[in-house]
Formats: structure tokens, sequence, C-alpha cells
């Protein structure tokens, strides 16, 4: 019955999403933890990673649904910063910070779980209506 | 036999045929609110739905966008997006439970 396929592709097409966004939140979990991760200029210090979503075609019902597609590194220039002392400093005394936003973060964090949040209550609109429709049988 | 419970049945599993369609359009809408470059979508009117009826399958296009685009070009608003799941989902109680009633008039007829 379309019904019960339509119903189905909801709850899958919603749970592709919490997948998404949920490996958007680990990977802005991994920039606000390494915000601190300093190294020496020219040395692969840690880039802000970026991920970007997009849309794939579920074979078994036709949905569209989400995926990352990409995690990329911010192509943003890295802080230097004078600190002749530090360990880490090369020959001109400069260490590198990563370019890291804590307040980026933390409101790409909002974001992903408000996102997250709406996918949800998708879930959930989609089992009631999907109980409206067996209960249809009792009668 | 167009009696009015027959005709009521056929209505209402229409209605709910195109409600189902028009929430999984709203999921998929929902699940790509930060997709970039994704243009909203919505089902055709239930009215024009029901004027091709040969066709079961119902029609889907680009939403208007009224609510502006995002900076990476996508113009799911979620927030248009849930109030309109919310009432596609009452609508469908509305719908099933009619249904419900259509059968019950039916089974009295035959006296069970």
């Amino acid at each position: 019955m379309a019904d019960l396929d339509n119903l189905s592709a909801i709850a899958r097409t919603a749970g592709s999403a919490l997948k998404a966004q949920g490996e958007r939140l680990r990977v802005i979990s991994e920039n606000i933890a390494n915000a601190d991760t300093i190294g020496t200029p020219g040395d692969n210090t840690y880039r802000r990673k970026v991920v970007t979503f997009g849309e794939i075609v579920d074979r078994e019902t036709g949905a569209n649904m989400v995926a990352i597609t990409s995690v990329s590194k911010d192509p943003a220039p890295l802080r230097l910063q004078y600190e002749p002392s530090h360990p880490l400093s090369n020959e001109e005394g400069y260490i590198e910070r990563p370019n890291i936003e804590p307040l980026v973060e933390m409101a790409n964090m909002r974001e992903a779980a408000r996102s997250y949040e709406a996918n949800l209550n998708m879930i959930a609109t989609g089992r009631e209506m999907r109980r409206l429709t067996l209960d249809m049988l009792d009668k | 036999m167009s009696d009015t419970s027959m005709s009521w049945l056929q209505t209402a599993s229409q209605r709910m045929n195109w409600l189902s369609e028009r929430q999984k359009v709203i999921s998929e809408n929902i699940a790509n609110s930060d997709t970039p470059n994704y243009q909203a979508r919505e089902v055709e009117s239930f009215e024009s739905y029901l004027t091709h009826k040969s066709d079961r399958s119902v029609g889907i296009r680009d939403a208007k966008n009224e609510w502006g685009l995002s900076m990476d070009n996508n113009s799911v608003v979620l927030e248009e997006q849930s109030l309109l799941a919310a009432s596609t989902s009452s609508q469908y109680r509305l719908a099933s439970k009619l249904y419900g009633k259509a059968h019950a008039m039916i089974s009295m007829v035959n006296g069970k």
C-alpha cells in the first residue's frame, strides 16, 4: 500500500538526517577539542574540519535522503603567534594556532542540534501516522 | 453503487494517500534543511490530485520560495516545514477517523 511505503520512507529519510547531523556534531566536537592544538608553522597544524551535506536517493523507497558528501579542511589561514620561548616555535619565534573560532563552532553545534531535533519530531509524526493507519484494521 | 459512505471511503483513502505523500516530501525537506543548493519541494494541491484520478501518483514540484534563501542557497525553512508536518499529521488523523466512520456505517447496515 502506497501509504505505508511513504510512511516508512519518512522514517528512513529522517533517520539518514539523524546520522548526518550526528556525524556533523562529532566533527564539531573534534574542532572544539582541538581549538588549542598548536604546532610549528608549516608542520601540519590542525585545521578546522567542515562537513558538506548532499542529497542522495534511496533506491528502496525513492526518497531523497541526506548524507555527508565530504569532510574537508577549512582553507582559512592559520593564526601565527609570536612566542619564542615555546618549544614548538620556529626559528623566527612563531607558533601556529588552528583556524578555529569557538563561537562559530558553538553556533554550528546549536544549528546541528536543532536540525537533529526537527528530524526526531518527524520520526515521531511518521510513527503516529502509521499507528493511525494500522488502527483502521481494528474496526 | 454510488452510495454516500462508499464515496466517503474512496475520498478518505485518496486523502490519506495524498497526505502521506505530502508528509514524505516534508520529511525530505527537513532532512535536507542543511544541504547546499537544495530547493524545498511540495506536492500538488489535493484538488488537482483528484482531477487526474487514473494516475495514482501525486505530482511533486519545487515550492515557491517566499521566505528567502539561506547563504548556502538552500530554500528550506525549518519552522515552516514543521508547521506543515503538524498540520498534515492532524489532517491524516481526520481522514483516518472519517474512513473508520464510513466503515462503521456500512457495518451497521450489514447488521454487525
